[in-house]
């Protein structure tokens, strides 16, 4: 008996060590949490990379909107709020395989609040993220079916994109 | 009691492996705390509101050149109302974001760009010309 | 205590097994606290590339000289003194210019180290790889679509070989592009003879031409250029059929005269006069008269054209898409 108590202390050390060693690759879990924002990163940059291709700049008054570019979505939208089927086909594309929501926000400056709409309704997951773009549209754009026709001001939108994996 | 545990020279290695294991306990810790400190500052980096001080900038660099031809008081009156939404509309987010024109002459005019958030302030005079961009 | 001056065996296995694990987690620590950092700077230091990339004009100086058109000076890019920053924009973000799409690339393949060094990927303390490459928007990892320009060659791929396996940082950032002409392809529809044209193959029978192509719904980017009426022959026009399945021999005799016209199972679905120098932009045309008839991604389009005395020109792309006016493809890049 009293030969062996070495041995059996050297195990129990070394399987004291192997057992902390253990618990701290279990342990590494503490630094995961913070996973969640670079791989956010990416559908966060898709969101505003996507919102910022679709805006259309005019380069002259000539110009028209076409239907799949921001303006020409909101220009077209009637009572319903119902985007164009170019538009959501060209945003769909970018931002395959991304599932989202798309909401107009504008400022009523009569009652000095935002009042907003859900354009594409569906329901995000927990980990969505959002992008937004704030786009001017000149009034005498607007159609008589635009629920913003008749303002004499220029009219500032907010579009908000939620993005989500599906 | 003493009796029971004749030979005591084993408990030495127990003894030191415990040290050892402390010792990497603490190394752990504080390795743990160097790279919670650099996903932090590299993180806000990320969630700097680059986007959302760009956006700003475009609309006072291209949007409000839409209105360059107009006549002054009509400029003055459309971009003050242009700044009073942009108001209302990051005042929501808990923001304030301010884009107004001011100083028309001609084909140029100045427009100041505010940002202030929580974290982050940020100011920008630019002077925009028709045709030849900002500075 | 021991008085005799021997070692125990015992004691000598005790420690032995003691030390064995000792060295073994010693040897195996640093490795365990590696493989996470290097996770999260890979991550970051591809999220840097992206920005200076597709954000940036980029930047060049010599000492003497700066400016942002470091493209101009292929000449320069291997000497020492010469640095700059590989930026792709034309001065807003996103808007990517072809010319320097194609400078990345010939830097990329010529000085990869330098270009390396250039983005902050090559320093004293670690280096890094990477690759980046210019794709279409439904280019997927595992199967890539890169973007092809007017001549059939692929716009941009470069740097080193993507391992298969490893920690790998991967962003893909949505672009658009300058001068959609430089990638789309223009082809001679009008002109007589046989020809390989695009994904379509071009035949003559008499006066008139026949041209099958074989394509993929949606059409990413389809538009036809008339130039004129070739020779004083009357009459002209242009017919365009899209079906199923491969469509025989005398398919497609449908006609109007003086008229661009699509059918579909033979019978008309648009139709709009010919007219000389004029720009049919057929995307979204096509794309909505396929979903309509029921296409679904994915799907194959047989399109069979008729053309009779029109001078006219196909421009089309499979790789770039036109949205909102513009040439839309994503720029990926890769880091490990």
């Amino acid at each position: 008996m009293k030969a062996q108590a070495f041995t059996l202390e050297g195990v129990m050390a070394s399987l004291l060590l192997l057992v902390v060693l253990y618990s701290f690759f279990q342990s590494t879990i503490v630094i995961s949490p913070m996973w969640s924002e670079i791989t956010d990163a990416q559908l966060k940059l898709i969101g505003y990379d996507t919102l910022k291709v679709l805006d259309f700049y005019r380069t002259s008054s000539s110009d028209v909107y076409p239907n799949q570019s921001l303006q020409g979505m909101i220009l077209g939208l009637n009572d319903t709020f119902k985007p164009n089927q170019d538009f959501i086909y060209a945003l769909e594309r970018m931002i395959y395989p991304a599932d989202y929501t798309l909401e107009l926000c504008w400022a009523n400056l009569s009652t000095n609040d935002v009042e907003c709409r859900t354009l594409v309704d569906k329901k995000p997951t927990p980990e969505a993220v959002a992008a937004s773009r704030i786009i001017v549209i000149d009034p005498r754009e607007f159609n008589e079916s635009s629920p913003f026709y008749g303002l004499n001001y220029p009219v500032v939108f907010e579009v908000r994109l939620i993005l989500w994996r599906p | 009691m003493a009796s029971v545990i004749k030979d005591e020279r084993g408990q030495m290695l127990v003894f030191f492996s415990l040290v050892v294991a402390t010792i990497l306990a603490y190394l752990s810790v504080l390795h743990a705390q160097n790279i919670l400190a650099g996903i932090e500052s590299s993180r806000t980096l990320m969630v700097f509101p680059k986007e959302e001080i760009r956006n700003l900038k475009v609309i006072g660099e291209k949007n409000i050149m839409m209105f360059i031809d107009d006549q002054e008081p009509d400029f003055m009156n459309k971009t003050s109302k242009i700044s009073d939404q942009i108001k209302l509309l990051y005042a929501r987010k808990g923001v304030y974001g301010d884009v107004i024109a001011f100083m028309k002459s001609g084909e140029c005019y100045s427009v100041n760009i505010t940002y202030v958030s929580g974290e982050v302030e940020y100011s920008d005079q630019l002077y925009c010309c028709k045709g030849r961009g900002c500075v | 205590m021991n008085t005799e001056g021997r070692l125990s065996l015992d004691m000598l296995i005790g420690l032995s097994i003691f030390l064995v694990t000792f060295i073994f987690i010693a040897q195996f620590l640093p490795t365990v606290f590696a493989d996470i950092r290097s996770e999260i700077s890979l991550a970051h230091e591809a999220y840097k590339v992206t920005v200076l990339l597709v954000e940036t004009e980029g930047a060049w100086s010599n000492g003497t000289h700066n400016g942002t058109n470091w493209e101009d000076y292929e000449s320069q890019w291997g000497n020492d003194s010469f640095i700059f920053l590989p930026g792709l924009t034309k001065g807003e973000p996103d808007y990517v210019d072809f010319r320097k799409l194609k400078a990345l690339q010939n830097a990329t393949s010529r000085h990869y180290d330098k270009v390396r060094e250039m983005l902050g990927l090559k320093t004293l303390g670690r280096e890094y790889n990477f690759h980046v490459s210019l794709e279409s928007l439904d280019s997927k990892p595992y199967n890539r679509t890169l973007v092809k320009d007017r001549n059939d060659n692929v716009v941009l791929d470069a740097g080193a070989q993507i391992p298969l396996s490893g920690y790998i940082s991967r962003y893909e950032r949505n672009v658009w592009i300058d001068s959609i002409y430089d990638l789309v392809g223009t082809y001679n529809i009008g002109s007589p003879g046989p020809a390989n044209i695009f994904l379509c193959k071009k035949e003559t029978t008499g006066s008139e031409n026949d041209i099958t192509c074989n394509l993929t719904h949606p059409v990413k980017f389809f538009e036809i250029y008339v130039e004129g009426k070739s020779g004083p022959a009357e009459p002209w026009w242009l017919s365009i059929c899209l079906y199923r399945e491969e469509p025989g021999q005398g398919a497609c005799s449908s006609k109007i005269d003086d008229y661009l016209t699509i059918y579909i199972n033979d019978s008309k679905v648009w139709s709009d006069q010919l007219q000389p120098k004029k720009t049919y932009p057929l995307t979204d045309v096509l794309r909505n008269i396929l979903s309509n008839e029921g296409w679904e991604y994915g799907d194959p389009v047989y399109l069979k054209f008729r053309i009779k005395n029109t001078d006219s020109y196909l421009n089309a792309s499979s790789t770039i898409d036109y949205l909102a006016g513009k040439a839309v493809a994503k720029l990926v890049v890769y880091v490990w």
